[in-house]
């Protein structure tokens, strides 16, 4: 498989093995299987309530599966204990859908919490990268600011600038631009295609925004029923004659078609 | 009759079932202790909260548990039982019962309730799961300096509660009733043993314990936005004020019949 640029997604980062998913007597997830390449962005698309935050909440070893597995560069996620969740996660990152900033922190300490506790920088080190972060998702002497004190673009940033701020090789988006007006949204999109180019990190957009699937996506895979209905590139998704998918970026209720 | 086995079931199975959550945040609070770099600089901030900003409370339910305690035994007291017992009803009345149950009671709902809904409203904003993936243990970063401090100033207030207590019982005795401040200190040393001052101490220790620990435990749990914060909040004072005067029992029992 090729993406936009016509690299080939060779190098598997990230391996999905028949997860399973249940919550109560609902079946989120019913076997996924999605290998996610090294250095490229891929999308995860579907419906609301279809399973992708759930997805990527498995992909940071937030949730425990009932039966499959997640490998990070051949670890098995779900199989590992706390400390060693604790170490890979210190490559990872992740931008949650309502930024979930601390709200008793000032931006400052919002981005550079991990840094503190995760390196052995010194406090002149840790500030100037606090800097270095905000200034890459376009923020200037915010650093005092509380949260409550922002706007939602805002803070979406600051989400953002506190995942990069540890290096993470591989970033995690659940719905970077919901709640976003389109200029905002947009702005977001190229905040990620630009730190995708400068940092050199793998990426998973979680998202239902067609038109940030065509800005920032390499690879889209299309979550259906619990499974993956659909594994390609941007191309290969606008010229497929699915029907389900095609309903899907459409925007056309499958109920509502049948009807008329 | 089969809805209403029905529900007892359901109600049993989800005691037990909370009595074991309730068990392994323990478990976890107490293996997180470790974790020194996490929580330490955190402890000072919640020992602030918890204990130093409660004292104007804690000051005010003391102060009138000590002039009610003198009023009413005063008021049921005649001319054969001598006055200087005001002074020993007082002391053992706030150091044995009212300065740490009230002072917890008190405390369940201020502290408990800021507790769970401060957690709560970090869980259902999904701000627990960002501090996972930043890799820090929650349990280690939010529960155990909030039980430290808890567990560390609910005994300092206690102590405060019952000076208060004993100080304010005294000064209504002597400007209200007409007694003399040598008869009602007379009265308070004469019955006053070492027990006075564990029973107050240990119950407060454990009172903070779990006050602290039931509100984390509520927080954690949340579910859903704002109704389930409230609920939390809700929970965690109901549940800790039952449990204050359930281990009250408990501990006077085992204290004071034992020894």
């Amino acid at each position: 498989m090729q993406d936009k640029n016509g690299n080939k997604q060779d190098s598997k980062m990230i391996e999905i093995v028949k997860l399973w998913k249940v919550f109560e007597d609902n079946e989120v997830l019913r076997g996924v299987n999605l290998s996610i390449g090294k250095g490229h962005t891929t999308a995860i698309i579907g419906s609301s309530g279809s399973g992708k935050s759930v997805l990527l909440k498995h992909i940071m070893g937030l949730m425990k599966p009932e039966s499959g597995c997640v490998f990070l560069n051949g670890t098995c996620v779900t199989d590992l204990s706390y400390e060693q969740l604790k170490t890979i996660r210190k490559k990872m990152a992740m931008v949650f859908q309502g930024s979930a900033l601390f709200d008793s922190m000032t931006v400052a300490e919002n981005v550079g919490i991990g840094l503190y506790r995760h390196t052995d920088l010194k406090s002149k080190e840790i500030q100037k990268r606090i800097t270095e972060c905000l200034e890459m998702v376009g923020l200037h002497n915010i650093e005092k600011l509380f949260p409550a004190e922002l706007s939602g673009g805002m803070k979406k940033r600051v989400a953002i600038a506190r995942a990069i701020a540890m290096r993470p090789k591989i970033l995690l988006y659940d719905e970077p631009t919901t709640g976003l007006d389109p200029i905002r949204a947009n702005s977001i999109n190229d905040l990620i295609v630009n730190l995708q180019n400068h940092l050199d990190v793998t990426s998973i957009v979680v998202t239902h925004d067609m038109n940030s699937v065509e800005r920032v996506a390499d690879f889209v895979a299309f979550l259906y029923n619990g499974t993956i209905h659909f594994e390609g590139t941007v191309k290969e998704l606008e010229n497929s004659d699915d029907i389900v998918l095609h309903n899907f970026v459409k925007g056309i209720d499958e109920v509502e078609e049948v009807q008329t | 009759m089969t809805f209403v086995f029905g529900f007892l079931a359901k109600r049993i199975y989800q005691f037990f079932y909370h009595l074991g959550q309730f068990g392994d945040l323990l478990w976890q609070t107490m293996k997180a202790l470790k974790d020194g770099g996490t929580y330490g600089s955190l402890v000072g901030i919640q020992m602030n909260r918890i204990g130093i900003q409660s004292i104007p409370i804690v000051v005010y339910v003391a102060a009138f548990a000590g002039m009610v305690t003198a009023i009413q035994s005063s008021e049921n007291f005649d001319e054969f039982v001598p006055a200087y017992l005001i002074g020993f009803v007082v002391e053992k009345s706030i150091l044995r019962e009212l300065c740490a149950v009230l002072t917890a009671l008190v405390l369940a709902g201020r502290v408990g309730a800021s507790i769970a809904a401060e957690i709560g409203t970090m869980r259902v904003t999904e701000q627990i799961d960002a501090l996972e993936t930043l890799a820090f243990n929650p349990v280690s970063y939010l529960v155990v300096p909030r039980v430290i401090a808890g567990t560390v100033m609910f005994p300092v207030l206690t102590v405060f509660a019952a000076l208060i207590g004993v100080i304010t019982g005294w000064l209504t005795s002597i400007l209200v009733m007409d007694i003399s401040s040598f008869e009602f200190f007379k009265g308070a040393r004469q019955y006053f043993d070492t027990k006075d001052v564990v029973l107050p101490l240990v119950k407060s220790i454990l009172f903070g314990l779990s006050i602290t620990l039931i509100a984390c435990y509520q927080g954690f749990n949340s579910k859903g936005g704002a109704e389930g914060v409230g609920a939390a909040a809700t929970k965690a004072a109901v549940t800790s004020c039952l449990m204050v005067l359930f281990l009250d029992f408990l501990i006077a029992a085992l204290i004071l019949f034992k020894y």
